[in-house]
């Protein structure tokens, strides 16, 4: 019996797992059909379920789950609340409340029709499917690694928001600490003056911290740079601002459609080249080395290209059979299913066996409450 | 663990009953949507003021120009759309208030009706009385009750901006009743005199069949479809485009949706294999 | 290694520099140790080492620092990162990355150093200090001495020919500092690192060092070896005091020194009987728990203590760090979560009432005293407190100038020193009159004269009726202050008994004095010297 090539576990490039979750919301963008978006749904659980490794940061799916099930019930809320839809099954009549004449285009309440909850319903779970993809990109991959990928000439951005992620928990529990504090002082929860007596040790404690931390890094060699002269350095410049603004206006002249051609293409690929050589050109003063870099390998680009895949199937269903992902709501219909999107969507969930299982030797489990620490129960 | 497995069969349960819930409203509109449509309404002009008379012109979009009628009064245009048994699409966000294909057309190919069709490729909205000449709707088809007798018309406007839209092609008249009528606005056809033959009308696609009873002045420079006259099912024939965008295939002869049943075991099983698993880990770990 | 030529260093909008005409030399593989009270400047010194003061915190240097000839007015403290390496008070405030490997790696990233030798280099640190199994775990789920080391081997990584720790020591249990201080010691005697340690606690290091620095306060330095600097110095350890007590000379600066010079004092003292504190063990028993469960999801912090507090007794809780006692104090106060047991103060468990009434039934200063402290002024504080408690204006200011005399009305409470804050905070609490006063590591920041006056605001609250448990690591502190010690592991007491008894024997918990006068059961110097005034020479 063949039996595939043994694997070590181990964490892929956090890239690789952002493209295949990018992949699958493109493929959850061009459609509404539920069936298709909750499959896309499924196959992003189901990877993350079998890739996820242990790590703390990896957790927090559920929190995304739970993100997109609101964002459905809020659109179909909001769709009950402001009708303006017509449809033939109507399934509950709220009394209808009217407005008064400057409002007239609004309405509330009223019928309430299958065919318009069915409209929020597909709307939000379009919204939600996007959501969930890129929480699994998160559970997934580690995102403070991904900063560490990024080139050399945003370190200094990546960095400030790789410390900006360690902070945050740091704050919730110094939040934590200082609210238990507060009941010592037997005061009463009187709203903005509680508050006061909350963020202001929390703000100062995070000052303190952030000052310890700062003067930590300078200390160790944080933001070194090699010598420049000062021509480079204005060259550096405006290449990259240069750059950053062909690329916002050959962005619009391709979304407008009434602008001439050449602000269009030409401009973003112009802008695009300009901003990579000035990128490049300022990477190279800042001396700094990596540490067991990730490198994209043939697991990586596999599991990116089956998330690529799924959006390309998607986009070819579209020029052949595009019924399929719209289903038509007036007149009612049951969402049809075909095997091109249902088998480019199960493409995105071959990484739940081909990539190479996590590696399992993160602790997690502490070592009991630290006296020094508050531990959140 | 006991506790595992508790809350695992919660989540299974959760995404069940969710998807169920999904499309468990659809199911009481099951009833409605196995029959086809009813063909409401009257083919041709309404002979009388008792009705509104409703034209679809497609323009570029291709497809002989549909003149039918909505008898009785109508609550709102979009009434009168529904009763002369045209059908019709709406947009998901916005349901039926705005008007996205009639009679399948434009096909979610180009359209796919999430929200409202841009401007440069919509379906235009126009009124007018009988006799009157087109104007431009200014108040959505469901915000508007046409008058009896008046006439609706659609017609496609591709590329076109908002003061250049095309009315229908058709005059909104309606043919006078096989006796003279002194009207102002002028029908444009006599009845026939005896020593005319009938012509068969040619049944071109594209263009608006003309019926000109030979011999008889034709007064009117505009080319229009007199559709209603001598040959009643004739007319149907030419003009009706029938059920062309309809969602095909969704149901078989039982009434049951096969490729949705077959869409939700597929992901029922994804489902499914997603949890064990989740469980099966939890048990390594 | 180290030069420090006629410095003076004076904070920006301060009215007298931090330290004037300082001229120090320091050579390559010595252990340095800068010793001094709150407030005297160690900190100005070691950031002084680094090119910290002034670059990032701003000031006026005069004279001239270098470093192996690299001068620190002219280069940032990053151009240093090569040669001084620096571990501040809290590491993991200083900790930039997520897990122990990739904080080892950071410095050598930061210094372009090539892949494989960072690689190396890992390995070799996670050895040198013994933490190789926790090479993945994220840095917010280890101990105290775990993260002090890892800060440590970050700092060694790159190399460094110096090596700058700002009190290592401070929050470590007794055991977690002896390693953390072996370790350095290593890293002196084999590797040749030049090391300059700033401690409270001399007791811990001072047998180390090579050379003392200390500073009085009144920006001079007094700088020689320990022994000679000892002599005559108002911050010593309670070795040194004995010594200077019994007129040892040379004063002896490690435990077994000292016993090889205390045969005689031990003859003398043979016999006398070490003067007891009234009072302690007979007072009625204000706060009674029985089997007090504690438990922060799967992991049990406390598993079913009972615990009696009687008026008049100061009661040390004692244990490692993660034994649960923090819990166990939040848990008897009522404002920490409680699974399980009873807890009753005159027949009402504080759990159950509102966080006003719990106040005035159990007080709690928290380890973070400055958690309870948000208003502007210290008049500000006391007002507020007054109103919290009901009582008359004026009572909590009146308290504070009990507890520590001199403490201006408009200053910020961020800008007093620790024994300071400590009052302040202990004031607030105070004034809500609880009978049971509940204090978690109160002399982490204290230098010995603060030690000592603190220890006798203990004795003073015990002595008006109160019951006292104080949680500390502080060996000679409990040997100063406590009647009565509890000894908790894993969540469980595992010792209960006088001070005396408990201490005594205890290889971790015996003060210095009980490690010489073994096996007398002698606890402090000022029993010494009771003893030797009653006894005739």
């Amino acid at each position: 019996m063949w039996r595939p090539p043994t694997r070590l576990p181990r964490s892929l490039h956090p890239g690789a797992w952002w493209l295949w979750a990018l992949g699958l919301a493109t493929a959850a963008t061009r459609t509404t059909n539920p069936l298709l978006l909750a499959l896309i749904l499924a196959v992003a659980a189901c990877v993350v379920v079998a890739r996820r490794s242990d790590a703390p940061w990896a957790l927090g799916f559920r929190l995304y789950l739970w993100l997109g099930a609101i964002i459905v019930v809020s659109r179909v809320v909001f769709r009950i609340v402001f009708g303006g839809g017509e449809g033939d099954h109507v399934l509950f009549t709220l009394p209808h409340v009217p407005l008064p004449e400057w409002a007239a285009g609004i309405r509330l309440f009223g019928p309430v029709a299958v065919e318009h909850l069915l409209g929020g319903a597909y709307d939000g779970l379009r919204l939600a499917t996007m959501v969930v993809c890129l929480g699994a990109a998160n559970a997934l991959a580690n995102p403070k690694r991904l900063l560490r990928a990024v080139p050399g000439a945003l370190y200094q951005i990546g960095t400030a928001v790789v410390v900006a992620l360690s902070v945050a928990p740091q704050l919730v529990e110094s939040v934590l600490r200082v609210r238990r504090a507060r009941r010592l002082r037997g005061a009463r929860h009187e709203g903005v003056r509680a508050l006061r007596g909350i963020v202001i040790p929390v703000l100062e404690d995070a000052l303190d911290r952030s000052l310890a931390l700062a003067a930590a890094m300078d200390s160790r060699g944080y933001g070194r740079r090699g010598p420049q002269s000062a021509r480079m350095h204005a060259i550096t410049g405006v290449l990259v601002v240069g750059g950053l603004a062909g690329v916002c206006v050959g962005l619009y002249g391709l979304l407008d459609a009434t602008a001439p051609r050449y602000l269009g293409l030409p401009m973003l690929s112009a802008g695009l080249a300009a901003a990579a050589s000035g990128f490049t050109l300022s990477g190279r003063r800042v001396l700094r080395s990596v540490y067991r870099p990730d490198r994209f390998g043939a697991a990586e680009l596999m599991v990116a290209g089956c998330g690529l895949a799924t959006a390309a199937g998607l986009y070819l269903t579209m020029r052949v059979d595009p019924a399929n992902l719209y289903p038509s709501l007036s007149p009612l219909a049951w969402p049809p299913f075909a095997p091109l999107p249902a088998i480019a969507i199960l493409t995105g969930l071959l990484p739940a066996w081909l990539a190479p299982p996590p590696p399992k030797d993160t602790e997690v489990t502490p070592t009991g409450p630290r006296d020094d620490a508050v531990v959140i129960g | 663990m006991r506790r595992g497995r508790g809350r695992w069969g919660r989540a299974a349960t959760a995404v069940l009953v969710s998807v169920g819930a999904m499309l468990a409203p659809t199911a009481p509109a099951a009833a409605g949507m196995v029959s086809a449509p009813r063909l409401t309404g009257k083919a041709g002009y309404c002979p009388d003021a008792n009705g509104v008379t409703v034209v679809i012109d497609f323009q570029e979009l291709g497809g002989a120009t549909i003149v039918r009628c909505a008898v009785g009064d109508q609550a709102t245009g979009l009434a009168a759309l529904k009763n002369a048994g045209i059908s019709i699409t709406g947009t998901s966000r916005w349901g039926e208030a705005f008007i996205c294909r009639i009679e399948g057309k434009p096909t979610a190919a180009t359209e796919p009706c999430i929200d409202t069709p841009p401007t440069t490729a919509y379906w235009s909205y126009w009124h007018a009385p009988n006799g009157g000449t087109w104007t431009y709707s200014q108040v959505g088809v469901m915000n508007r009750k046409p008058p009896l007798g008046s006439f609706e018309g659609w017609s496609f406007s591709l590329n076109k901006t908002a003061s250049t839209a095309p009315p229908p092609r058709i005059a909104p008249v309606r043919p006078a009743a096989p006796k003279p009528s002194a009207a102002p606005s002028t029908v444009r056809s006599k009845p026939p005199k005896p020593l005319s033959k009938p012509t068969p009308p040619p049944a071109t696609a594209g263009s608006p069949a003309v019926t000109q009873p030979a011999g008889s002045p034709t007064a009117n420079p505009t080319a229009a479809t007199d559709t209603a006259s001598a040959l009643p099912g004739s007319a149907d024939a030419t003009t009706w485009t029938g059920d062309v965008g309809r969602a095909a295939g969704t149901t078989d002869d039982r009434g049951l949706p096969v490729a949705t049943l077959v869409g939700v075991g597929v992901l029922g099983a994804v489902t499914a294999g997603g949890l064990l698993t989740a469980r099966r880990r939890r048990a390594l770990d | 290694m180290i030069e420090f030529s006629d410095v003076t260093m004076t904070y920006p909008d301060a009215p007298a520099p931090a330290i004037a005409g300082l001229t120090l030399h320091i050579p390559e593989g010595e252990l340095c140790l800068v010793a001094g009270r709150t407030g005297a400047g160690k900190s100005t010194l070691l950031r002084a080492i680094n090119g910290l003061f002034p670059h990032f915190t701003g000031g006026r240097l005069q004279g001239r620092v270098t470093v192996a000839g690299r001068d620190t007015r002219a280069h940032h403290p990053r151009e240093f990162a090569d040669l001084v390496g620096v571990v501040g008070q809290d590491p993991l405030a200083g900790f930039a990355t997520d897990t122990v490997e990739e904080e080892l790696a950071y410095g050598m990233e930061q210094l372009a150093v090539p892949g494989p030798v960072m690689r190396k280099r890992v390995e070799e640190t996670l050895d040198l200090l013994g933490i190789a199994e926790l090479r993945r775990r994220p840095l917010r789920t280890l101990s105290g001495g775990q993260q002090q080391r890892v800060a440590i081997g970050a700092a060694l990584t790159a190399h460094p020919k110096v090596l700058v720790l700002d009190e290592p020591t401070s929050s470590l249990d007794p055991t977690a500092a002896e390693e953390v201080l072996a370790t350095i010691a290593r890293l002196v005697h084999d590797l040749g690192v030049t090391v300059v340690v700033a401690e409270h606690r001399l007791e811990r290091v001072v047998q180390y060092a090579d050379r003392l620095i200390y500073l009085p306060g009144d920006a001079r330095a007094v700088i020689g070896t320990p022994a000679e600097v000892l002599a005559d110095s108002v911050v010593a350890p309670p070795l040194v005091e004995l010594g200077r007590l019994a007129g040892w000379a040379p004063l002896p600066m490690s435990v077994r020194d000292a016993r090889r010079l205390a045969a005689p004092l031990r003859a003398r003292l043979a016999g006398v009987e070490p003067l007891s504190r009234p009072g302690a063990g007979d007072g009625a028993v204000l706060l009674r728990a029985r089997q007090v469960v504690v438990r922060y999801g799967t992991v049990v912090a406390v598993r079913g203590v009972d615990l009696d507090l009687r008026a008049g007794s100061v009661t040390a809780l004692m244990g490692r760090n993660g034994s649960g006692k923090s819990s166990l104090l939040w848990a008897l106060q009522g404002s920490g979560p409680r699974q399980g047991g009873r807890v009753d103060v005159n027949g009402v468990d504080p759990q159950r009432r509102s966080a006003r009434e719990a106040r005035r039934l159990v007080g709690l200063v928290p380890q973070t005293a400055s958690d309870l402290l948000y208003l502007e002024t210290v008049d500000a504080e006391c007002a507020q407190a007054d109103r919290e408690s009901d009582s008359p204006a004026g009572a909590c200011r009146a308290l504070l100038d009990e507890l520590m005399p001199g403490i201006p009305d408009g200053h910020h409470p961020r800008d007093l020193s620790e024994g300071q804050k400590l009052a302040l905070a202990l004031a607030i609490q105070l004034v809500a009159a609880p009978p049971v006063v509940l204090l978690d590591e109160p002399t982490r920041g204290l230098d010995y004269p603060g030690k000592r006056i603190f220890a006798r605001v203990v004795r003073e609250l015990a002595a008006a009726d109160r019951a006292v448990v104080v949680a500390t690591h502080d060996v000679e502190f409990v040997a100063a202050a406590a009647d009565r010690v509890v000894v908790m592991a894993d969540g469980e007491i595992v010792a209960d008994g006088p001070t005396a008894d408990v201490v005594v024997a205890s290889p971790a918990f015996a003060p210095q004095v009980a490690k010489v006068l073994d096996p007398l059961p002698w606890l402090t110097v000022d029993q010494v010297a009771d003893a030797l005034s009653r006894v005739p020479a």
